[in-house]
């Protein structure tokens, strides 16, 4: 019998590219720790927390360092506590979140951390590509030249084939995502594509009349046919932190807290051609059935909800995993505003991946600080009205596995 | 009938031939290869040879490559699906990676493996009818 689980508390860097050149993932880890602490209404001793789980990618690859499990519980003082590094590629947070969650729900802890990092600005774009790339088969894809925006891009000639989609509408995500982060201070870049668009503009001495001119312009430039630059999240340093209590003792911490109510996480092929769709994850589908099944929600009782749109393709098949559209109609539900923050299901209102950051091992955790600041009513000019339950859906590489987490007030 | 193993798959590639594997227990056919069958679980399985030839399932055109690969890029890679089953991600040849929009899902292809310092990639081109 598991035990109800809360979270009191949650923190992250600003997600970023650059602003963090001289810093590393402990560091970066250390920043997200505190700022949980802090935001935890009635306080926290840390002496109280019993164990670190730490999400991080590829340390090995961006840092140079392994055996990140006890380095993080180090640098927040927490050792000799239980704790070791989880890691499922860009699901590697989530990892760390449903780990720590076993670890109270089962009663083996009463108060966790769980965290993620990714510091990857230490290495070109080609050696970024190169560090994410084994995400997929080493032996079966690999030597084909595969990369991760190539992976998405497939999935989205796929995707517009089999659903008669084009490139131009997808664009309606980035452009909303961007919107989103333009009002979240914690996002890389915070200003919506138009913003960009006129900045470049003057500096071309051009004019683009709107998002899609800009979109459609050789600055957009192409990553992976058909995906160009602004389908794609960005290389980004950050980490992220929330502390997890036994349901019991939520209100020693706060009047406000935010419980688990259904979590879930699932696997699949790491190749592409192992599995027999392309436009659709199984892994997002089992994760949420896991989830949805426990904390007894459906789709529609969603309130808000932050999935993982790593490219652009990638959020709009999330959403129909998640059972929120019809197959084939996750695009046309963002060109009409329906995922929008004012629209019936607001998705990514911090911005998404594409627009708040993507530091891989960090994502799914800074997707949970979301969500808990949106269920408490703290996300200022992109508050989602009344949010009551929410979601979030990180993916680990193309689609091989998923996590799933619903929280509730 | 040699032991099943991953390196097996690319000597044999070298030699340009395309193999998978058979459940000697419920038949089921496997490409590429692994050790334990997806349809019953046994892993009494034996090669055989896959046709050389099938159809561009989906593809892209990369442009940022990996580390290595930059003199490379743009090309393609895809998905095909050989006629007598089966599916492996593959180097595109024979089209013009700058006019994507000229590369037809559903292209019928054939076998033209690759080398690249010395070991085999998995490459198909069109066959023009």
């Amino acid at each position: 019998m598991l035990g109800k689980v809360a979270v009191v508390g949650a923190g992250m860097t600003r997600f970023h590219h650059s602003l963090h050149k001289n810093k590393n993932g402990r560091e970066l880890f250390v920043e997200a720790v505190l700022e949980a602490y802090s935001s935890v209404d009635k306080g926290i001793d840390p002496s109280e927390i019993g164990a670190v789980f730490t999400g991080y990618f590829a340390p090995t690859f961006f840092e140079h360092q392994a055996h990140v499990g006890p380095l993080a519980a180090d640098w927040v003082n927490l050792t000799p506590k239980m704790g070791w590094r989880t890691e499922s590629a860009c699901a590697s947070a989530s990892a760390a979140f449903i780990t720590g969650y076993m670890a109270v729900a089962s009663g083996l802890r009463d108060v966790v951390i769980v965290g993620g990092i990714e510091k990857m600005s230490n290495l070109t774009t080609e050696e970024v590509t190169d560090a994410l790339s084994v995400a997929a088969d080493n032996e079966y894809e690999l030597p084909a030249g595969v990369t991760f925006p190539g992976q998405f891009a497939t999935m989205a000639n796929a995707y517009f084939k089999r659903y008669n989609v084009t490139w131009e509408q997808l664009q309606a995500i980035p452009i909303k995502n961007h919107r989103n982060g333009a009002l979240n201070p914690k996002a890389q870049f915070q200003e919506t594509i138009m913003d960009r668009a006129v900045k470049v503009g003057k500096k071309l001495g051009v004019k683009f009349k709107d998002e899609l001119d800009f979109l459609k312009s050789e600055y957009n430039r192409v990553i992976a046919w058909p995906l160009r630059l602004f389908d794609c999240s960005p290389i980004s340093d950050g980490a992220s932190a929330a502390i997890l209590v036994r349901g019991e003792l939520a209100k020693k911490y706060t009047d406000t807290p935010v419980y688990v109510s259904g979590v879930g996480f699932a696997t699949d092929s790491l190749s592409l051609h192992d599995r027999q769709t392309y436009t659709s994850f199984k892994s997002t589908m089992e994760a949420s059935k896991q989830a949805y099944r426990q904390a007894n929600v459906k789709p529609k009782d969603v309130d808000v909800a932050e999935v993982h749109d790593c490219f652009s393709i990638a959020e709009a098949i999330a959403t129909e995993d998640l059972g929120f559209f019809k197959k084939g109609e996750g695009v046309k539900a963002a060109q009409k505003g329906i995922t929008s923050i004012k629209g019936d299901k607001p998705i990514n209102p911090s911005g998404g991946l594409k627009c708040k950051g993507h530091p891989v091992g960090a994502t799914g955790i800074a997707m949970v600080y979301e969500i808990w600041k949106q269920l408490r009513g703290e996300s200022g000019k992109r508050q989602v009205e009344n949010a009551e339950t929410g979601l979030i859906q990180n993916l680990g590489g193309s689609g091989a596995s998923c996590g799933v987490i619903i929280l509730r007030r | 009938m040699s032991e099943f193993l991953i390196s097996e798959f690319y000597e044999k590639l070298k030699e340009g031939n395309l193999v998978g594997v058979k459940c000697r227990k419920c038949g089921f056919y496997m490409l590429p290869p692994r050790m334990i069958c997806r349809n019953c679980g046994t892993n009494d399985l034996e090669w055989v040879e896959s046709s050389k030839t099938g159809v561009l399932e989906t593809f892209t055109v990369v442009h940022v490559p990996p580390v290595g690969l930059g003199k490379e890029a743009p090309y393609i890679v895809g998905i095909i699906k050989l006629d007598n089953g089966g599916k492996v991600t593959a180097r595109i040849e024979g089209f013009n990676p700058n006019e994507p929009e000229k590369i037809k899902i559903g292209s019928k292809v054939t076998l033209t493996p690759l080398t690249r310092e010395g070991k085999p990639v998995l490459a198909f081109k069109p066959i023009n009818q």
